[in-house]
């Protein structure tokens, strides 16, 4: 039975839940359970996660990555 | 009944941005509040997004989510990757906003606030969205296409060349200027270069908790990142206050130039994981937070804008930098109204993250609407000051004057009272030992966003804390810009040093990368330097040269836009693009001829050494000035070239596009479109 009221999970843990996700996805915390899930359904080896951020660091800092 | 109450709210909008529009324009009688333009920017970005935004979609560009993007073709999970929608719009803020619509738009309130106000909202809604929404779906439909390799594919080699040494050329000029930005915020501040400086070890500190502590935790090494560089900019109080510590952090102009230089040469070496990653990160975190944080504040305080709509310098004697509204507030504001720096974001990674093609109208025009915002709320927060101080800090002391009576006299004289009083108690409420002549645009926008921000908390006490959070914001992501632009800058460099001889070209050989960091850091190293020594303060040459190759750069990207756009069959809607780059062009070449060839000093670069030239053959100049007065003489004439070869790259562009363009016209080249094959027998009917 889910908690109710303003902490329950209906209300602010809901949204700080939500925050949190927002900003694992913006700055990339997210990216590596999704190249697990994408691995494995590929059937193939995942980067560790240090690995993946190396690569993922590399290709975004070969281009113009920032602007004025 | 639901399609009636939406004719009526968007009705109810319009009207509303109008009337703040009118009330912007045509009041006179009291200061303004600046809610005032909040209200119209706002409303006028909802009505482009509505409908202008919405009708470039459907109509010009056919925007079709059934045909699948390249992040879904090509999912690899590093490169293509569908991204949600809102989450790339944050991705593609966070990159395309910089330092950018901060300091142009400061620079150029000393037109008075219309002029600035009306060319963000304006060239905005009508340019700067249009480039950046075009480009990146030409990208999208081309799998992630860069500028530079679409002009090449759809102008020919001559035209990706053009657009590669643009770019290259631009970079210099950029980071040189923004790197005179931090020098002159922090020449003679141990507050601000305490602070500033904390933040590099802080970034490493986070660099190695990312690498070998907690791997790509960003979020957790973000937050401890971030309450340390507020914990510094207290500690940079306690480090101005000690007579023994403020000199160690006190240094002048020329000292932070080559420092800065040698930051540039370390960052561009050191591995992208140690400090221009964690920085990114630290620097991405503050703006989005300090943005809101002035949008609020400017919501809350309501600031009065004291400026006046128009001041005496829209002649083009304005004291900031030299040249009347047309062509300069055109070149001065580029980020926040059009800048072709986004044609490279644009076609770089975000086309690759599109999960669907209709998302392409939420993040390129939305989110240069929201950059275009930015610039309206550093115009508001600069112009929230009294005119006197705004050019008394704004002012180079060659003109008005290098103490606090004679700047307050000439500045006073022009019809803009101060006094010297009130600029010493300024300072010493924000904790500095002057703000005079601190040319830049960023110490009085600190000003201004700190009295903002002090009117919200804190009050007059707060008042020197939210200035020294306001120019560690502004040197964060401006070092972050020199990182990130230093390193790409470097890879250009190598790609063409390859070319000469293979072992240069590699990017991970250690020779290769230090050689070509020293050319790309020795290049915009030395306008930096030389913008240090200049007497009318650097920012009078370099800023409206970096606005001109910035606005070079987009006419060359509405260029492409153009071209793509008649080869998709779209003559009926080419105007879209055709305007603005049309304006571009008029407004470069304009800007450009004058720069090189008008007669007044301070506008022309020629006339500057040919005056300076005369002053030490009469012997006017004395002998212990000959050096820099030679120097000066020189960088004038190398600004005047570059100008002349940025113009004459772009007009070569042009001639090919208007041959490339009478031949689709004439029928006589068959639509040789370079997208990607659509892979669903229905989707390719939208391609035209």
């Amino acid at each position: 039975m889910p908690r109710r009221g303003l902490w329950g999970d209906h209300g602010v843990k809901r949204w700080l839940r939500l925050v949190r996700s927002v900003l694992r996805e913006i700055n990339g915390d997210a990216a590596y359970e999704a190249h697990a899930r994408r691995a494995r359904r590929r059937s193939v080896r995942p980067l560790s996660r240090g690995e993946l951020y190396l690569e993922r660091l590399r290709r975004r800092y070969a281009g113009a990555s920032r602007c004025c | 009944m639901g399609k009636f109450l939406g004719v009526l709210l968007w009705v109810g909008v319009s009207l509303v941005g109008a009337g703040a529009l009118a009330t912007i324009a045509f009041e006179r009688r009291e200061p303004l509040s600046a809610v005032w333009f909040v209200v119209a920017s706002v409303a006028t970005y909802l009505v482009a997004y509505r409908f202008y935004a919405a009708f470039l979609a459907a109509r010009v560009l056919a925007l079709d989510d059934d045909r699948p993007t390249p992040a879904e073709r090509l999912d690899d999970g590093r490169d293509f990757v569908p991204t949600n929608r809102w989450i790339l719009l944050g991705h593609h803020f966070a990159a395309i906003a910089g330092p950018g619509p901060l300091v142009g738009p400061t620079l150029a309130a000393q037109f008075g606030y219309l002029p600035g106000t009306l060319w963000i909202v304006v060239g905005a809604v009508l340019g700067g969205c249009v480039q950046d929404f075009v480009v990146l779906f030409c990208s999208l439909r081309r799998d992630g296409r860069s500028l530079g390799q679409m002009a090449r594919e759809d102008l020919g080699r001559r035209g990706g060349a053009v657009a590669l040494s643009a770019v290259l050329a631009i970079m210099v000029i950029l980071l040189a200027v923004v790197a005179l930005v931090v020098v002159n915020a922090l020449k003679h501040s141990p507050w601000g270069t305490f602070t500033l400086a904390a933040t590099i070890p802080i970034a490493m500190s986070m660099g190695l908790y990312l690498r070998f502590g907690r791997p790509g935790r960003v979020l957790e090494a973000s937050a401890l990142g971030v309450a340390l560089v507020l914990f510094a900019v207290v500690a940079g109080q306690w480090v101005a206050q000690s007579p023994s510590w403020a000199a160690v952090f006190s240094f002048s102009g020329p000292v932070l130039a080559l420092a800065i230089i040698a930051y540039g040469f370390a960052a561009s070496s050191l591995p992208v994981w140690l400090l221009l990653a964690p920085r990114d990160y630290l620097s991405a975190f503050i703006k989005v937070g300090v943005i809101c944080a002035l949008a609020g504040g400017i919501l809350l305080a309501r600031p009065a804008v004291q400026m006046p709509p128009l001041t005496r310098f829209v002649d083009g004697s304005g004291p900031v930098f030299a040249g009347s509204v047309f062509p300069f507030l055109f070149v001065t504001i580029a980020c926040g109204a059009i800048s072709g720096f986004h044609a490279l974001v644009c076609s770089g990674t975000t086309p690759k993250m599109l999960m669907r093609e209709g998302d392409a109208r939420l993040v390129g025009y939305g989110s240069m609407l929201m950059e275009s915002f930015v610039g309206v709320m550093a115009l508001v927060a600069a112009c929230s000051l009294s005119p006197g101080v705004y050019f008394a800090i704004n002012g180079p002391a060659g003109v008005v004057g290098d103490t606090a009576e004679a700047a307050a006299a000439t500045i006073t004289s022009w019809g803009y009272p101060v006094r010297g009083e009130t600029m010493t108690g300024l300072a010493q409420a924000v904790g500095e030992q002057t703000l005079l002549s601190r040319t830049g645009g960023a110490p009085s926008l600190a000003v201004g966003m700190a009295q903002i921000f002090s009117g919200t908390i804190g009050g007059e006490r707060l008042l020197g804390f939210w200035y020294h959070f306001a120019i560690m914001f502004e040197a964060l992501f401006i070092l972050t810009l020199l990182d990130a632009g230093t390193r790409v800058g470097r890879f250009m460099v190598q790609e063409l040093l390859g070319r000469v001889w293979r072992p240069l070209g590699r990017t991970g050989s250690l020779p290769s990368t230090l050689f070509a960091s020293a050319l790309i850091v020795g290049a915009w190293g030395y306008f930096l330097y030389q913008g240090v020594l200049d007497p009318l303060g650097g920012i009078n040459s370099l800023w409206p040269l970096f606005g001109i190759s910035n606005q070079l750069l987009a006419a060359v990207a509405l260029v492409v836009a153009t071209t793509v756009l008649l080869k998709m069959g779209r003559k009926r809607w080419v105007w879209v693009t055709l305007l603005p780059m049309v304006w571009l062009i008029a407004v470069t070449m304009t800007a450009s001829y004058q720069k090189v060839f008008h007669s007044d000093p301070r506008i022309g670069f020629l006339a500057q050494a040919r005056v300076l030239g005369e002053g030490i053959g009469s012997g006017t100049i004395p002998p212990d000035r000959l050096p820099a007065a030679r120097a000066i003489i020189f960088n004038n004439r190398l600004d005047a070239a570059i100008t002349a070869v940025f113009a004459a790259l772009v007009l070569l562009l042009l001639l090919e596009a208007l041959l490339e363009w009478r031949r689709i016209l004439s029928g006589r080249q068959g639509m040789a479109r370079q997208e990607s094959p659509c892979p669903d027998a229905g989707c390719g009917e939208t391609t035209g």
